[in-house]
């Protein structure tokens, strides 16, 4: 009979090893690169969307298309890569071995989602300099058009072009860690991916929602108990949606965006440990 | 005895999953309620009761993605087939899910309403056997039903654009060539004239508009006490009185406050009213 092997403790070079190896996995796979490349075609392709754009300035277009770019290709990247990357580990075998070391479960996890998270980072660190550059030369070119004159182009806060791309980054964090958590528990990569997916659209949506109910007036007491509760159980993604705020005359409010920031680390904190919870009473 | 004893493991985990973010969620109303309140407030949400079963036709991604301008653009390009076609269910479907989308650019709108006010009356007319075979009685109510819609759709716009001067004159231009409604035109135009940045065009017109409707009197004494506030150029009369500390307003901006033309239009209602030299307008 061999001896029970001795309890360690909770080590951060363990997490950002596994952290660091999930960035290399990420990066040899090809879901980055692809949807990094298709990131920036739409953005780039934006220049010739111009001639679609009805409503405001082409510089507003621009900005528009390339967040929306952003936010889609994102989304998607978060949730394909977290799940493939948390399934490669299971049907390769590898999480069996290296949980039978001393390895925490919890390194495990937020190991796996701070790797996404940072190859997540870079991939909207990337698509914001690319939008801003993007902007910045069609100002340029505008300022030539009007001979100079600043008024013709309004003030571009390229500040909070950065810092709607940061809380961007930050709302694909809560996806990350909602995506593990249904891989927590969850047997197949697809089922993984579907859900996350239709989680995304209940995040998106159930601020929308939940104001409709608020607004009916013939909700019966326990029905309108149960929304609320509903609307307190999902995050409300759409607190990230302040890119409209960049052309406000005032831009993006910075306690706002604080606010926005605090929101989201609660979220990511409270669903990864959910996700430890989980995968600790999974069979592997 | 272990609450696992009830409750298969899966059951457990989805219970303290639920518990938790339910607590996480009622927690964090500190941070989500005043942020939520602030987007509420500055951002054209998207409005549930317009997007209707558009939410199921395939923009829910374009929506979700926030690529909000572009689907709206493509949705305005598609109503614009209907328009080829002279078709009035789809365009007008079509123009309102494109500001259900995007309400922010005034051109959806101001688009909008002309189509639905001015082109739409001549397809129906022309669906019903064109103008030879509807009685002028028909064609007034065509013409009325259709300008409510569009006055409808341009007060929907006017929620988001309150500033915006080219949709009182589209609202203005319809009461007047459509309903052949001169009280409606007229505060139309008083509410345009009426802005933080006022269209001095419109505020001529409301006078205009008022003598029409047999008002002088209300026309003499609005035109009386706008014309000081017009720009105008040097050497024009009350030139002198003109705040000092302002920058000097440019040509078009003179041109466009016409204080000539307003103080002809004084001097011709001063005859109208009969008022005496001594109580007449001196700028």
């Amino acid at each position: 009979m061999t001896a029970p092997l001795p309890r360690v403790p909770f080590s951060f070079a363990r997490l950002s090893v596994i952290a660091g190896n999930t960035v290399l996995e990420a990066v040899r796979q090809k879901v980055f690169l692809f949807f990094l490349l298709l990131g920036v075609v739409f953005v780039l392709g934006a220049q010739s969307l111009l001639d679609f754009n009805f409503g405001g300035s082409q510089l507003k277009f621009i900005y528009d298309l390339g967040m929306g770019t952003m936010l889609f290709f994102g989304s998607t990247l978060t949730i394909a890569t977290t799940a493939q990357l948390f399934f490669s580990e299971i049907e390769n075998r590898t999480a069996l071995t290296l949980l039978a070391k001393p390895v925490w479960r919890t390194e495990f996890i937020f190991g796996k989602f701070l790797g996404v998270w940072a190859v997540v980072g870079v991939f909207c660190a990337l698509l914001t300099g690319l939008l801003i550059s993007l902007i910045l030369w069609h100002e340029h070119a505008l300022l030539r058009e009007q001979s100079g004159s600043l008024a013709a182009v309004a003030a571009i806060p390229y500040g909070d072009l950065v810092t709607v791309g940061l809380l961007q980054w930050l709302k694909f964090g809560v996806l990350a860690a909602i995506t593990l958590l249904i891989a927590s528990f969850s047997n197949t990569n697809l089922f993984t991916v579907v859900m996350s997916f239709v989680i995304l659209v209940i995040c998106h949506l159930q601020a929308l929602a939940h104001r409709f109910y608020e607004n009916s007036e013939n909700l019966t007491r326990p029905v309108r108990l149960l929304v609320e509760t509903l609307a307190r159980i999902i995050p409300n993604f759409q607190l990230f949606n302040v890119a409209d705020q960049v052309w406000a005359p005032g831009g993006v409010d910075g306690l706002l965006a604080l606010r926005v920031g605090c929101y989201a680390l609660v979220y990511i904190l409270v669903i990864g440990a959910l996700a430890v919870y989980s995968f600790r009473r999974r069979e592997i | 005895m272990k609450f696992s004893l009830f409750l298969p493991r899966w059951c457990q985990t989805g219970a303290v999953v639920a518990v938790t973010l339910a607590v996480t969620g009622w927690t964090t109303r500190l941070l989500e309620q005043p942020a939520w309140q602030s987007l509420q407030s500055q951002e054209p949400a998207l409005r549930l009761d317009s997007l209707g079963g558009a939410l199921g036709q395939g923009i829910t991604v374009g929506l979700l993605g926030g690529l909000r301008a572009i689907v709206a653009d493509f949705v305005f390009i598609e109503s614009f087939t209907g328009w080829e076609d002279m078709d009035v269910p789809t365009t007008q479907t079509g123009l309102k899910l494109t500001t259900a989308i995007d309400p922010r650019p005034v051109f959806f709108w101001d688009q909008g309403g002309s189509m639905i006010a001015h082109d739409m009356p001549y397809w129906r007319i022309e669906a019903e056997g064109g103008l030879n075979a509807v009685s002028p009685e028909r064609v007034r109510i065509i013409d009325g039903e259709q300008a409510r819609i569009a006055i409808d759709y341009l007060q929907e716009g006017l929620k988001f654009h309150p500033a915006s001067i080219k949709l009182y004159l589209d609202l203005a231009n319809i009461s007047q060539t459509r309903l052949h409604d001169l009280a409606a035109t007229a505060e139309y135009y008083r509410r345009a004239a009426s802005l933080s940045r006022p269209s001095w065009f419109c505020a001529r017109m409301y006078a205009r508009t008022l003598i029409v409707l047999h008002h002088e009197r209300q026309a003499y004494e609005w035109l009386v006490q706008l014309y000081p506030r017009l720009p105008k150029p040097p050497g024009a009369p009350g030139y002198d009185k003109m705040p000092k500390n302002r920058p000097p307003p440019d040509d078009q901006v003179i041109n466009e406050a016409a204080a000539d033309t307003v103080l002809e239009l004084i001097r011709e209602l001063e005859k109208q009213l009969m008022i005496p030299p001594d109580k007449s307008f001196h700028p």
